[in-house]
């Protein structure tokens, strides 16, 4: 897979119509991003169930208010 | 039986606050003497000031100082003392790191944007600190919005009581320095990925993370509505108990706040810890770890083992996943509370303005997975903890790095700072659960911390623990050379 590139985070800057971010500041965001790549790959590659219980973001919230305990 | 009244009876004693001096003294060793009669309200807030003066030039942990308005309540507190109308922190100086509102008295965040913004509101928890008799002292030093890194270009670095060419850690710097410098015996920190539990562990105090949704967050600035979590940060375990059970409960204007009925946190002090079973994630928490610190570790853990705590080793898995999740939504949800602030990223705080950069590229179905996929997480830490009590790690891996260069020396190689302090702690912002940083001893002079980490709402064993660590022990008692001379 193909790492994202400076050219590319410009795109999406543009896309977002951010302005702020001058070339320096993509350069650094791309590295920060490639440092942290590996791992972002590894949560990507989780896999979430589409059928059955399909964990949505509230869960974590429910859980916590449970004292840990699961449904 | 108030917390007052529980307070008159505990083992920290007035003498002992006398005897060390009111600026060195406990919040419950201060209630103690209010009760006793020893010395006044008045009296503390005088030794509070004394201290700051004496200190403060060196290490810049003040935004904005309130002397006459604590004086003045201070003198109220005292009535109220003598009339026999006390209340649970009655008299007792605290201060707020400044991205905490407060009505009437300005709240910068740390930032030159908000130099001159005085709310109208003050923050949920801060107004259960006055309400309970507290004495606000001061606003207090942050990284610029809790995440611009130990360079402030607004009000300049925290220096640690320890070593002051180095950092605090944060971003409740001001807290940390404030804290163990003796100007106050209590502060509130705010914590997203370590922010109370680092200057803890770096300044050699006490803080605790409070369960998630524990503390409202109403009127905090935000960094990650999702990680973002206030609490204590103090001399002693006793003393964030006491804090945590004024500032804990539930508020309709926090929308993640906890309906969960708020727990004695003082009765588990003096809970029996013999028997209690605590899991020992090594891996990822015991990596990047200074051979020095892991000795002092080492005795640390040694010591519970000597009250009857049991260690078992134990794996937690997907950490480094858990973290990129934490990650992931941390940059999200900061680019959608600082969205405003992008167009002036040029004049941010270095470390601040590189996350705000970096924010852009998360994708929303990255920020949507790492929110969907908590849960799973949370599952496992609690499955890792099987039938133990809490987990026991280390605070810190390494010294506080010297300000100007920010790199961290775990023994074999520099690295960044940022990384390696935050490893231990993001993690259970993530999943919620309760985290408490607790000093346990010295390594080449700097302090070495302790963390153990509950199930959710169990904040209370970890009081129990904690506290029966501290009465066994007295790192928390040592003072740094800026306040003992030595």
């Amino acid at each position: 897979m193909s790492e994202p590139s400076v050219a590319t985070f410009r795109v999406l800057v543009d896309h977002q119509e951010i302005t702020a971010l001058d070339d320096d500041r993509i350069e650094a965001a791309v590295a920060a991003h490639l440092g942290f790549r590996p791992d972002l790959l590894a949560l990507r590659a989780r896999p979430l169930p589409f059928l059955g219980a399909v964990p949505e973001p509230a869960d974590a919230l429910a859980w916590l208010e449970r004292g840990g305990e699961p449904v | 039986m108030t917390a007052v009244d529980d307070l008159t009876v505990a083992a920290d004693s007035a003498e002992h606050a006398a005897a060390v001096g009111l600026a060195d003294a406990t919040a419950a060793e201060l209630l103690a003497g209010y009760a006793s009669g020893a010395f006044s309200p008045v009296d503390a807030v005088t030794a509070c000031l004394d201290r700051i003066a004496a200190t403060e030039p060196t290490l810049n942990a003040i935004i904005t100082l309130l002397a006459e308005p604590a004086l003045e309540a201070a003198a109220d507190s005292a009535h109220r003392w003598a009339s026999g109308t006390a209340r649970a922190l009655e008299g007792v100086p605290y201060a707020l790191k400044d991205i905490i509102a407060t009505a009437g008295i300005r709240t910068t965040g740390g930032s030159s944007l908000y130099l001159d913004h005085v709310p109208t509101e003050t923050a949920a928890h801060a107004e259960r600190l006055a309400a309970a008799g507290g004495v606000l002292l001061a606003k207090l030093g942050t990284f610029e919005f809790a995440c611009g890194g130990a360079d402030n270009g607004a009000f300049g670095r925290v220096h640690n009581p320890w070593d002051p060419p180095r950092t605090t850690g944060g971003s409740s710097s001001g807290s940390g320095a404030a804290v163990a410098a003796g100007m106050v015996p209590l502060a509130i920190g705010t914590d997203t990925g370590g922010s109370i539990r680092i200057p803890a562990a770096y300044c050699g105090i006490t803080g605790i993370k409070p369960t998630y949704g524990r503390v409202p967050r109403h009127g905090v600035m935000g960094l990650s509505w999702t990680l973002d979590h206030a609490g204590p940060m103090t001399r002693s375990v006793t003393d964030a108990a006491l804090m945590l059970s004024v500032i804990a409960g539930h508020d309709a204007r926090d929308s993640s706040s906890s309906r969960q009925p708020v727990p004695d946190y003082v009765a588990a002090l003096g809970r029996e810890v013999a028997g209690t079973r605590l899991a020992r994630p090594r891996g990822w928490f015991e990596d990047c770890f200074h051979p020095a610190f892991a000795a002092v570790f080492e005795e640390a853990v040694a010591s519970l083992v000597a009250l009857g705590c049991e260690i078992v080793d134990v794996e937690v898995p997907d950490v480094a996943t858990a973290t990129a999740a934490a990650w992931t939504i941390c940059y999200a949800e900061m680019l959608s509370l600082h969205e405003a602030h992008l167009p002036t990223i040029a004049e941010r705080d270095a470390m601040g303005a590189g996350l705000l950069g970096a924010a852009p590229f998360v994708t929303a179905n990255d920020y949507l997975r790492a929110m969907r996929w908590r849960a799973t997480f949370q599952q496992s830490l609690v499955d890792a903890l099987g039938d133990c009590t809490a987990f026991v790690l280390p605070g810190a891996t390494t010294a506080p790095p010297i300000m100007g260069e920010m790199l961290v020396d775990t023994g074999t190689e520099r690295l960044d700072w940022l990384a390696v302090a935050t490893r231990n702690h993001i993690p259970f912002n993530y999943a919620g659960v309760p985290a408490l940083c607790v000093p346990c001893g010295f390594a080449d002079g700097l302090p070495v911390s302790l963390q153990l980490v509950g199930r959710p709402h169990d904040d209370t064993s970890l009081f129990a623990v904690g506290a029966a660590y501290q009465a066994a022990t007295v790192h928390h008692s040592v003072r740094p050379p800026i306040v003992s001379g030595s």
